[in-house]
């Protein structure tokens, strides 16, 4: 366990004044959305900057910062460039927001997608996925800002949670989307300069040389060029990347909302941005063993190690105000985006499922407050028992890696067998799920995109026989 | 297995690759403002 430098009442005044920011910068930039399509796309007219800034702040999150560092403790270096691949997803996502643009020119949300091309059937499997895979996401953001403020600072987890959930509801409510990614470029500039400003505090009181004979002596397994289980995990993490990203409203939000043009070049560059990210958040974990730190929770290796090299290096408290901030936008910068991007899909494509219309302009903003909120009292609800809900968010790996190549196939292929896309959709889920229980984690989204490959390659080939 | 340099060179590549990204972000957002395209 981190033990904590700073005073609880110093902490409050710090998280107080950056939620006071992010809530007054949401209110000052709502002000420019003046009808639903400004508060759930900002205008479409996001430029590069703010567009490379949000995709690559949401995409880092508290796991980004902890789960890193304890890949690199249980794995070694394969285990921290396992981790980078995730980037590979914003990667390949930049050419398809080309088309999706081309496909979707008036597109809202993800649901437009999946109901044009696979009809109602094919529209419920990707609400109750993604419905599954948001709400996990949101609320495991919400228990790990509980459980790091408490281990950084001694305030109370369920004080914490709360604190970061209000404010995040508060700004995504004031502001909608102009909210979110305005304050995700200040929160992608503080995660940058943080992580960076962090590891050459760590460089300057370790010897990485020291850090690898050690390594080399205690744990060599850290080092090894092959181990077998961290290259699994590097194709499973790709792929959980992969179907997230091709799938997830947050994304697609973002591509139906940034201005013509933009939205390839910003995915591009904001895998670029978030590639090393891992790796120089998750190095400074290798040295636990030299430093001869007790690590008992691995998911907080990382914090652990840097606040006690910096309380080493005399900086305990600014120590623990850096990482306490570089934290704390981590995880706001992707509650902020699951609220919104999750109440878009619940606006425009829960209405349209419930009362068959569209959501009328006038009651527009009442309606998005109802469900902002309500979306953050169901994610606290569900956070305040501290439900070990991680393992949920890993268990849907599989789930959404079934989406992989149903959303490739639409975006790119002629034609395809809606029958036999949502088919593979279930075999893909219960395959993986199966392989995740049975086997191992590290299995399950390679097994759930690979038996959906092989029935969609499948029946195009039988299409192809049958043709000739 | 990862030799020592390699081991030192990801981690130094790793920090300057994020401070370029820092000013790369940095500096978009200012073309952006300059050309007046933020949003």
């Amino acid at each position: 366990m981190v033990v904590a430098s700073l005073s609880p009442a110093v902490s409050w005044l710090v998280i107080g004044v950056l939620g006071l920011i992010w809530v007054g910068l949401g209110v000052y930039w709502g002000r420019k959305a003046k009808d639903s399509e400004g508060f759930m796309l900002a205008g479409r007219n996001i430029g590069l900057a703010l567009g490379s800034a949000t995709v690559m702040a949401t995409w880092v999150t508290s796991n980004t910062v902890m789960l890193a560092p304890k890949f690199a403790y249980t794995m070694g270096i394969w285990g921290v460039l396992a981790y980078a691949t995730a980037s590979f997803g914003l990667f390949l996502f930049a050419p398809m927001a080309i088309r999706i643009r081309k496909m979707l020119p008036e597109g809202v949300t993800a649901g437009d997608f999946f109901r044009q091309k696979y009809g109602p059937a094919g529209w419920w499997m990707f609400i109750t996925i993604t419905l599954i895979y948001s709400m996990a996401w949101l609320v495991t953001m919400a228990i790990a800002g509980g459980e790091l403020l408490n281990a950084l600072t001694g305030i109370s987890y369920h004080w914490g949670m709360s604190f970061i959930l209000l404010v995040c509801v508060l700004y995504t409510l004031f502001g909608g989307l102009y909210a979110v990614v305005g304050t995700d470029f200040v929160q992608s500039l503080i995660i940058l300069a943080g992580v960076v400003l962090i590891g050459v505090l760590v460089l300057g009181q370790i010897d990485l040389g020291e850090t690898h004979s050690q390594l080399a002596r205690e744990q060599p397994m850290l080092l090894e060029g092959f181990m077998p289980v961290a290259l699994l995990s590097f194709f499973n993490i790709m792929l959980f990347g992969f179907g997230e990203v091709f799938h997830n409203n947050v994304w697609w939000s973002r591509t139906f909302a940034m201005r013509d043009g933009v939205a390839p070049k910003a995915f591009f560059l904001s895998g670029f941005f978030w590639f090393p990210i891992p790796v120089a958040a998750g190095f400074i974990a290798l040295s636990a063993g030299s430093l001869g730190l007790n690590v008992t929770e691995a998911n907080q290796v990382g914090p652990l190690v840097a606040e006690h090299v910096l309380a080493e290096a005399g900086l305990g408290m600014a120590g623990g105000l850096l990482i306490l901030v570089v934290l704390f936008c981590s995880i706001a910068s992707s509650i902020d985006s699951l609220l919104a991007a999750t109440s878009d899909l619940v606006l425009k494509d829960g209405w349209k499922v419930i009362t068959g219309g569209s959501l009328p302009e006038a009651s527009f903003r009442k309606w998005a407050a109802i469900v902002i909120v309500g979306l953050g009292v169901v994610a606290w609800s569900l956070a305040l028992p501290r439900w070990p809900l991680e393992e949920v968010l890993y268990a849907s790996g599989p789930l959404v890696s079934a989406m992989i190549w149903p959303v490739i196939a639409g975006v790119y292929w002629k034609k395809v067998n809606v029958k036999v896309v949502l088919v593979g959709i279930l075999l893909a889920v219960g395959c993986g799920l199966y392989a995740y229980y049975a086997i191992a984690w590290y299995v399950a989204c390679l097994v759930s995109a690979g038996v959906s490959l092989i029935v969609m390659l499948g029946d195009q080939l039988f299409n192809k026989i049958q043709a000739k | 297995m990862f030799s020592e340099s390699l081991f030192k060179l990801i981690v130094y590549v790793a920090l300057g690759w994020t401070a370029l990204a820092f000013v790369a972000l940095l500096g978009l957002f200012v073309w952006d403002w300059l050309k007046k395209k933020i949003w």
